[in-house]
């Protein structure tokens, strides 16, 4: 492949999912653990995520 | 080098690896295991593909859009949804009181069933403190002066081996001198895959003073004299008959019920704090609702998401309520003060005709329907509506919503129908149109 | 092979997400393909340019990735003949139907499955029960009505949407499983509302959460998001640029609660 060929994604792009199932299951095994609860932790996921998407904007950018 | 390559085979070795420790050693909690450590299994499946990406970034491959694919993320939901499936199956009825209708689950273990007897001598007044095993456990306090127990308990294991080998190195005991009693689980050698809960019954000396704490399952103390303190968590609390104070303090899931308690109850919930002189009749307070009938104040009740059902109160009442229905009966005369505040939710105030009292109730948005008449006046300002004033000289009702309506009406006249019209007088008018806002349970009180 | 430095970006290959630009592109299965993934037997059409031999280059590793969840024969593996059918595509035809897409689409989540979009169909299912769950909890109150019309709504929505993406899909023209939300860099200029709603909304659950925050006691700022929003425009205007269409939800989308409560509670 010639390297002048565009890259299908971002590094950002591609990093997201798998740090999403990260954050997850960090949530979850906190959960078991005893420590914070799903229910109350949740939103992290969405910060998370939006971080992520702000990381790949300004990585685009 | 392929992202398939790696993770299907690992994820195919892990579930061989789970599955060969069940077969050669059955008696590892694998379901316990399972149900605590998935979560680790997303993690790893995480990292694995971020690795993956991190790889192909240095190497200068081509990345793709997705890190993990709809299918993958799919997987995952499933993963998730059976993971967090059996950790709540094994654990709610434990750790989070949430009770489960079919009871205890246990995937991989079977219940054994052992007798318990003991039997100490107690003083006529002692101090006996229930430590925090699992299971129910039913206090009756009765005129001798000893402890007796009685039940059985409950070996949760693999196999029949495993249970008696856990009967022996465990009993339910009673330790302590004559004053101050001590009933427990006794474990040798715990082992943390085996589940021991407990069914038994007390007998105590009537003089008793009882302090349990719970981890699980439910509580009856009935009859005693001494004082009663209930911390920790559990499912249904029930308290009969006790003549000294009572508190109880921690994450109860069932429903807590007090009867013919003689002296202060106090109560400390995750939802709802209340605080009540006297129950000569019945309170009882679970997830969603208090309900009370003939109790003695001066009482404050506190409570973030309950409806409130207090018919037959006496004296003094503070409420305050995030959300909730509030319904309001005290049960003679003369009342008194009152006040109420909710910040959302409907408030009915029946009282006792004849009643003498000051109002000063007040909506953020909502209507107030008044059948006491003339002596109170309401005023509306945009959504906001007021109602005072005096009927005769009493003590001060004070009622305060931000939303929702408030309706005060005559509760022991509604035997006779002519009281229907009563009833919607005083009712508010808006836009000079008179509105009927007689409260549904109203009409159904005159229906009676 | 000569490529333009910069070439329009036209979609991404449904099995690797490779972005393809005019003369990469392939239609196949009413859906778009890189050439390594075309299905074979499949007429496929390049719209224009060189035609690349399809097995002529070298297996990206990205391509495996997102089949890892798939049948083992990979369908996006180019075996030369019979192509196990597509995960999303009814076996029976090549095109989905969208009449059937429709009447899945009642089903929430089945309908995008159908037409091949797992994340989306599973989204669909979260936010239909999250729906569900806020109505039945009674915890909406007077906001009860909205969350009720927002479900009907979200429901029509599903299948209209079903309808149109395979639609779109026997056409031959290019999805995109989350058109605006899902951060393909078409526009990289625009300001980043979706991540910062996210992180905002996210934060407001979260300390809603942790007891630092009231949402209820806090909704009574809702119109703080109209000036947000305002001030957002006007930043706008003053850059020179134009106000992107999309995920305009921060601001408005909270309804005058005060009305709905007064309607809610008056009608006894």
């Amino acid at each position: 492949m010639s390297p002048s060929q565009p890259r299908a994604g971002t590094f950002a792009g591609a990093a997201r999912g798998p740090i999403l199932m990260i954050v997850i299951g960090v949530l979850f095994a906190i959960d078991h653990a005893g420590g914070a609860v799903i229910s109350r932790t949740w939103p992290v996921i969405l910060v998370a995520l939006g971080a992520m998407k702000l990381w790949e904007y300004g990585a685009r950018k | 080098m392929r992202g398939r390559s790696i993770i299907g085979p690992l994820l195919l070795m892990a579930l061989g690896a789970v599955l060969l420790a069940r077969n050669l050693y059955p008696d590892l909690p694998i379901g316990e295991y399972i149900a605590n450590y998935w979560p680790y299994l997303l993690i790893f499946w995480g990292v694995m593909r971020l690795g993956e990406v991190v790889a192909w970034s240095t190497k200068g491959h081509p990345l793709p859009s997705h890190g993990v694919s709809g299918g993958e993320w799919f997987a995952i939901f499933f993963l998730i949804l059976f993971g967090s499936g059996i950790h709540a199956a094994r654990n709610f009825p434990r750790n989070f009181n949430v009770r489960v209708p079919w009871g205890d689950v246990d995937i991989f273990t079977e219940h054994y069933d052992y007798p318990v007897e003991a039997t100490h001598a107690a003083a006529k007044a002692p101090q006996i403190t229930i430590e925090d095993f699992r299971g129910d456990v039913t206090v009756k306090g009765d005129g001798e002066n000893a402890v007796k127990l009685t039940g059985h308990k409950s070996i949760g294991a693999m196999n029949k081996e495993s249970a008696d080998e856990s009967n022996g190195s465990s009993a339910f005991e009673i330790t302590g001198d004559e004053a101050n009693l001590i009933i427990r689980l006794r474990e040798d050698r715990p082992r943390p895959q085996v589940r021991i809960t407990g069914a038994l019954e007390l007998s105590v000396p009537k003089g008793a003073s009882i302090r349990a704490t719970r981890r699980s399952g439910d509580l009856h103390i009935r009859g005693v004299d001494g004082a009663v303190r209930v911390e920790g968590r559990g499912s249904d609390i029930d308290l009969e008959a006790i003549n000294g104070p009572v508190s109880v303090d921690g994450a109860f899931a069932g429903t807590v019920r007090a009867r013919n308690l003689t002296k202060q109850m106090s109560f400390n919930g995750r939802n709802t704090q209340f605080t009540v002189t006297q129950i000569p009749g019945e309170l009882s307070v679970d997830a969603g609702d208090l309900t009370a009938t003939d109790i003695v104040g001066p009482m404050s009740i506190t409570s973030r998401s309950n409806d409130l059902r207090l018919t037959g109160f006496t004296n003094a009442l503070d409420v305050t309520v995030q959300r909730g229905d509030l319904h309001l009966e005290p049960g003679k005369l003369p009342l008194g003060p009152m006040h109420v505040r909710s910040r959302s939710g409907d408030i009915q105030l029946i009282l006792p005709e004849g009643a003498q009292f000051t109002m000063d109730a007040s909506t953020g948005s909502g209507d107030i329907s008044n059948s006491f008449g003339g002596g109170l006046q309401v005023e509306e300002r945009g959504r906001r509506q007021t109602l005072k004033g005096a009927v005769g000289t009493g003590s001060a009702i004070e009622i305060e919503t931000n939303r929702g309506d408030i309706s005060i009406s005559k509760g022991s006249v509604l035997s006779t129908p002519s009281t229907t019209a009563d009833s919607v007088t005083g009712s508010v008018t808006k836009d000079g149109v008179t509105k009927n806002t007689v409260k549904k349970s109203v009409l159904e009180k005159v229906e009676q | 092979m000569e490529m333009n430095p910069e070439p329009k970006i036209v979609g991404y290959c449904r099995a690797c997400g490779k972005a393809l630009d005019e003369s990469t592109v392939r239609n196949a299965n009413g859906t778009i393909y890189c050439a390594e993934h075309v299905p074979s037997q499949v007429q496929w059409t390049a719209p224009a340019g060189p035609i690349i031999d399809a097995t002529s280059q070298p297996p990206s590793p990205a391509q495996y990735t997102s089949a890892a969840f798939h049948a083992p024969h990979s369908p996006y593996a180019y075996t030369g003949s019979q192509p196990p059918p597509l995960p999303g595509t009814p076996a029976a035809g090549k095109n989905g139907s969208p009449a059937l897409a429709f009447f899945l689409g009642m089903i929430p989540g089945v309908g995008a499955v159908y037409n091949g979009q797992y994340a989306k169909g599973l989204i669909h299912v979260i936010i239909v029960g999250a729906l569900i769950g806020i109505i039945d909890s009674g915890e909406a109150r007077s906001f009860e009505p909205l969350f009720g019309l927002l479900l009907a709504g979200f429901w029509f929505y599903m299948a209209f949407e079903a309808y149109h993406t395979a639609k779109r899909r026997n056409l031959g023209q290019p999805l995109v499983e989350f058109p605006g939300f899902g951060g393909h860099p078409e526009q990289p200029s625009r300001f980043p509302i979706g991540p910062v709603v996210l992180i905002g909304l996210g934060l407001l659950f979260l300390l809603n959460n942790l007891d630092l925050l009231d949402i209820r006691k806090a909704m009574k700022y809702w119109p703080a998001a109209l000036i947000v929003y305002g001030a957002y425009m006007l930043w706008i205007r003053l850059m020179g640029a134009s106000p992107s269409s999309a995920n305009t939800s921060a601001g408005p989308a909270a309804p005058p609660s005060d009305s709905a409560s007064a309607t809610d509670t008056r009608s006894l």
